[in-house]
Order: C-alpha cells, then structure tokens, then sequence
C-alpha cells in the first residue's frame, strides 16, 4: 500500500464558516478518489504538538495510483483550497509506502501519527537499530493496538521527514499513558532522540499529532 | 505508580591527564542547569582513586530523577536548551575520550515500570 499523509493547519483568520466548508469540500472529494482504499480526515485533538487542525491520510494500492488521483479532476476543489495560504496556512506532508507493522484494531478510538527526521549521523545501521528498537515497542506498550513504521519518500514542512510512526489506541489514555510511561520509551527508544545520549540519531523538531477515529486506519 | 529514583549515568574517560580540567567544566558549566531541571547529583568518582597525568581517568557521575514524571519533566527542558547540546558537542569534547549516557532503574522495580 501507499500512503498520503497531511498535516493541515489553519490559517489564523480562517472563521468556522470558512473551516466547515474546508471540511466538506476536503472530506467529499477524499472519499471520491480514483482508487483511494482507504480515507481517513479527521480534525486533531488538544495536546498535539506541531501537530495542525486537520489530518488527513490517503491510502491507495501504489505511488502511481496515489499520483493519478492527486491530479484528479476529483481532487481539484480540495487542492485549491489546500493550497489556498487564507485557508491553510501550514502543510506537513508524507508520502510512504507501507513499513514494519503489526496488530490489529476495531478502529474505534484513537490514530496518533509522529513525523521525524533522522539527521544526525544516520548511518544504515544506526537507522536500522533505531527502527527495530521502535518497532519493538508495541510487544512492552499493550494499549499500542495498531502500529506502523515506515520511512518517507517524500516530504515537506518543518523538517525533511524521514520516519512515519503510527499507532492507533483504544483512547487518548492509552498514547499518555502506557506509551508514554514505560520505560522502553524514556529508558531505551528515547535515546534516539536525546541530545544528551550519544546514539542521539533524530532532530528536536517532530510532529506528534492524534485525531479520533471510528473505522481502522493502517490498513 | 510508586516514586523510587531512575539513575542517570554519565560515564566519561578523559584524555590523559585531562580529568580534573573535565570535572570543574562539568561542575560549572553543565551541572547547575542539570539541577535546575531536577537532577540530583549523587555521585562522582573517579578510576583510578587518582588523577592521572599520562593516562586517562574514567570518571563516573550517578544522578538520580524521583520517578519516571521527572525523567520526561527534565527532558522537555533540556531539549531546547543550547547550553545544553553546546556542552555535550562542543565543549566536553575537548576534555574527553569517549563517554557514555544510561537510564537505569533498580532491578525490583522492572516489573513496577512495565506494569503500565
């Protein structure tokens, strides 16, 4: 599979009656995709960091589909108002094939994503222990129900992203609580990420952002 | 959750007869911050029980956090920090060989720490 991911953020004078008919306009057209096999475009929840107002994921059977119907008829409403800086001001965006992945959920709850960008010394084999330490996590995190980690293609926004790490959740409880609390996060994958610690691998900047959901995700 | 302390191990060998120079950069320069998020420094000592002058010293800082809170508390401070990384990458080196950072908690609260 290949995955579309968004981050949108609002621009700052952008009223509810202009945010409605973002929505509409965005979620219609989504769902109307040629070949789309998966949508999900969901507005974020407080408590993201970097995180936008909106994501937006698109999940197709490979690049060439998802190319085509970005440049859908379909999808030309929803670009122009992607594009358009007085309704969005700001883009985080990921495109990815499938990576590692794992579990399974009833997609009732919540689907967090983090963008990263590993550009410290990423060496292969520095790249390939930080993605197995990470993908080893949801074996100690049993609230983590759904996962994926994949490494980016393409990318724009704050950083060049390299590493997609997705999860879905039972609830919000699940992501600050167990995820954040055990320590095969702030003892062992944290390490990564630490300027402090020598395998120190990923930028500071990151995106970590979570919306609720009502179907399955990472499919 | 009960509060017991999570260690941070700071593992350093200087280059030869660099370590007394390391230990007063150390204490002024990164320790006070490190306090001021937390951080309580428990222990210093030095391998061998001397300074030496034509070899290297290892020395060995032990901090502790009063609980995994804590540990994320010091984190989000000192990430944005330039001291910080300006420390670590720019000013120990020139005192140091190698050094090594660990999170390590006492071995009866693993089970504690992984029930989550």
């Amino acid at each position: 599979m290949y995955n579309l991911l968004s981050v949108l953020t609002f621009a700052p004078g952008l009223d509810a009656a202009g945010r409605d008919a973002f929505a509409a306009t965005v979620g219609k057209a989504a769902a109307a995709l040629p070949g789309v096999r998966n949508v999900m475009f969901e507005p974020t929840l407080p408590g993201v960091y970097n995180g936008g107002d909106y994501l937006l994921r698109l999940v197709f059977d490979d690049k060439a589909a998802a190319d085509a119907a970005m440049a859908s008829e379909t999808w030309a409403p929803a670009k122009a108002l992607i594009d358009d800086k007085a309704t969005i001001s700001y883009v985080q965006r990921v495109a990815y094939p499938g990576g590692r992945s794992g579990g399974s959920s009833d997609g009732s709850g919540l689907f967090r994503v983090a963008l990263f960008c590993a550009n410290v010394n990423p060496t292969p084999e520095r790249l390939e222990a930080f993605a197995d330490q990470t993908s080893g996590m949801p074996n100690h995190v049993r609230s983590i129900l759904r996962w994926q980690l994949s490494t980016a293609d393409e990318a724009e926004g704050d950083r060049p992203w390299t590493t997609v790490w997705e999860q879905e959740y039972r609830d919000l409880d699940g992501l600050n609580g167990p995820y954040m609390m055990h320590p095969v996060h702030w003892a062992h994958v944290e390490r990564w990420f630490d300027t402090e610690y020598t395998e120190h691998l990923v930028d500071s900047i990151l995106v970590h952002t979570f919306c609720a959901i009502q179907r399955p995700v990472i499919v | 959750m009960s509060d017991a302390p999570i260690w941070i191990l700071d593992e350093v060998t200087t280059k030869p007869g660099q370590g007394p120079a390391f230990l007063a950069a150390y204490m002024e320069r990164y320790v006070p911050k490190a306090q001021a998020r937390g951080m309580t420094l428990a222990h210093r000592m030095v391998e061998p029980a001397m300074w030496l002058d034509d070899a290297p010293n290892r020395l060995l800082f032990v901090w502790t956090l009063p609980n995994p809170g804590a540990v994320w508390g010091s984190k989000h401070v000192a990430r944005p920090d330039a001291d910080v990384s300006r420390w670590w990458n720019e000013e120990a080196p020139a005192f140091i060989e190698s050094r090594r950072r660990s999170t390590l908690a006492d071995a009866d609260m693993l089970a504690e720490y992984d029930n989550v």
